[in-house]
């Protein structure tokens, strides 16, 4: 059963950490109830009575102030109403701070103050607010921090668009340079190629020209060897003859026999030397070997000459074969001061390499050195336009070696055989 | 002794206690503790006029969940606004409450410190329109650092000495 008796205000003011004040007429502040003994001795100037704040409790003392303010003060209308002063903070003497808010009201014509030391709900309202102004904090930072990054990735997309534009007008620079550049080589081109036809007419013109001077060699030599040493032959014969029938002329006659067998003899040298007929009725191998032998007799220099297995080859490609190892050991007579050569046909289904090897005086490898040298440089002309290869190796005082490398395919034209 | 109410005005955490506490004690915290409702110090000053005894009253700063009650400013003789440099909007803010407080006190003397100018480098370009603002209302405004201290005695002081 709950006891009606009456509250002791004191014991709860006490309780809450609350002080009360009245104020007289006079405007002075008398205690309305004991100041709890902690309160007390943390702010000894709040038991004083009348109230004497002497300098401390500013705020407080404003807030007196404030109540009594005669245009609008609460205590100075004396309407039953009431104000709060809001919190405020003293320093409690311990290097801390302490919490108040105060209350002035009118009760029954009474002008009442109440002091009250804020605890843990003040504590917690505090800490929430902390907690979200830090946050606030982090939240403003934040937002700086993506205006930053926007502001920064403006920046970067307006440097992406400067750079886009520079590289597309480099890219047009670029492309007209290009243009031209592709123009030039396209003329450069046209030029090479007109050259390189032009080279390949030479050549083939060069090569008819060899051909020719061929058949007409070999024209010239059937007509010594048909016509003139046939007459010859047959005047040998009919000098024979007369000699038996007028034998007081044979010592005339036999003077006129040996300068027929001499004319005779130099026209089969001649033939030879204009064309080979070894070279068109038997072929490149047998005619080659005829040439070495030939030059070792008339240049009096040791010759060998090496072949096993000899292939068909086209008339063309024999013509200038024999031609170059002709030219090529004209060269060993005239310029190597040899005592021997040797050359060597290596035959493959189809091609054949041809060596020409000297132990001569030698000569240079620089290849401006083979194209001082007309006759050299004429033989590799014409093996190149076989598709062939030239490769020369010398050294001084140890010989010269030559290597004619040529196929059979290229040539155009299949009479003939080695 | 001449003794005059003066109030630390602003935005939340724009150092106000730290400039109050800068000023009276001579340290600094780096820890940011929030005020409610007001903390009163006070410090006598000499100025080139005399001396004066001002109490500081540092008043809680305002966010969007809380603004500056009236009767805290009222008798107040100056007041210093603070703002952050590194926080353009607190200018602003304090612009905002400069005209309530001109309104409530009338023409009472007043300076506006951009405070935390230890961190200058830092701070953004954007604020010239306030500041702007704050000249053309006549304001003096000063840079300052609780942290290091520079600008914070003569801006007490400067005030202090309009007060005499």
């Amino acid at each position: 059963m709950l006891k009606r008796e009456p509250l002791d205000l004191g014991l709860i003011f006490e309780s809450l950490n609350l002080v009360a004040w009245e104020s007289d007429s006079a405007g002075l502040l008398h205690l309305h109830g004991p100041v709890s003994a902690p309160l007390r001795e943390q702010f000894p100037v709040l038991d004083s009575d009348p109230l004497q704040l002497q300098g401390q409790f500013r705020f407080l003392t404003h807030f007196i102030d404030t109540a009594n303010d005669q245009t609008d003060g609460v205590w100075a209308q004396s309407k039953e109403s009431g104000i709060s002063s809001g919190t405020w903070e003293e320093d409690d003497g311990a290097g801390g701070l302490a919490p108040f808010c105060a209350h002035a009201f009118v009760s029954q014509g009474r002008k009442f103050l109440v002091l009250e030391k804020l605890g843990t709900a003040y504590q917690d309202q505090k800490s929430v607010l902390q907690v979200a102004r830090v946050g606030s904090l982090a939240y403003e930072e934040l937002q700086r921090a993506q205006e930053a990054l926007q502001q920064s990735q403006q920046r970067q997309e307006s440097l992406l668009a400067e750079l886009d534009e520079r590289v597309q007008a480099r890219t047009t620079e670029l492309h007209q340079a290009n243009e031209q550049l592709r123009q030039e080589i396209n003329g450069h081109l046209q030029t090479q190629q007109a050259l390189l036809d032009h080279q390949e007419e030479l050549r083939t013109l060069a090569e008819r020209l060899v051909l020719a001077e061929e058949q007409e060699r070999r024209r010239i030599a059937v007509g010594l060897h048909d016509d003139l040493g046939q007459a010859l032959a047959m005047a040998n014969i009919k000098m024979g003859q007369l000699a038996s029938a007028q034998p007081e002329l044979v010592e005339e006659i036999g003077e006129v026999r040996l300068l027929l067998k001499k004319a005779i003899t130099r026209t089969r040298t001649l033939t030879f030397e204009l064309s080979s007929p070894i070279l068109h009725e038997l072929g490149l191998d047998a005619a080659l070997e005829n040439l070495v032998q030939q030059f070792g007799a008339r240049a009096e220099i040791q010759t060998r000459y090496e072949s096993e297995a000899p292939q068909q080859v086209p008339e063309k490609t024999a013509v200038l074969i024999y031609q170059a190892v002709r030219e090529l050991l004209h060269n060993v007579q005239k310029h190597a001061a040899a005592d021997k050569v040797v050359v060597t046909c290596e035959w493959q289904p189809q091609s054949v390499q041809v060596t020409v090897a000297d132990d001569g005086r030698g000569l240079s490898t620089d290849p401006a050195g083979v194209r001082d040298s007309f006759g050299l440089f004429n033989v590799q002309q014409r093996i190149d336009h076989l598709g062939g290869s030239f490769l020369l190796q010398s050294a001084p005082d140890r010989g010269t070696k030559i290597t004619l490398r040529v196929p059979f395919a290229e040539a155009t034209d299949g009479e003939g055989g080695a | 002794m001449k003794e005059q109410k003066i109030c630390m005005l602003g935005a939340f955490a724009v150092g106000k206690t730290s400039l109050v506490r800068r000023f009276v004690e001579g340290m600094f915290s780096e820890e940011y503790l929030t005020t409610i409702g007001v903390k009163i110090d006070q410090k006598q000053v000499s100025c080139p006029r005399g001396e004066l005894l001002m109490i500081l009253w540092d008043v809680a700063g305002e966010d969007r969940f809380h603004t500056i009650t009236d009767t805290y400013l009222r008798g107040s003789a100056a007041y210093l606004l603070v703002a952050d440099g590194g926080r353009p909007q607190t200018i602003e803010q304090a612009l905002q409450i400069d005209q309530r407080a001109q309104k409530l006190l009338g023409g009472v003397p007043r300076l506006l410190l951009l405070n935390k100018a230890d961190l200058r480098e830092e701070w953004p370009s954007d604020d010239g329109v306030a500041l702007a603002r704050a000249a053309e209302l006549g304001m003096l405004v000063l840079p300052s650092s609780a942290k290091t201290g520079v600008g914070v005695e003569e801006a007490f002081v400067q005030l202090a000495d309009q007060l005499l």
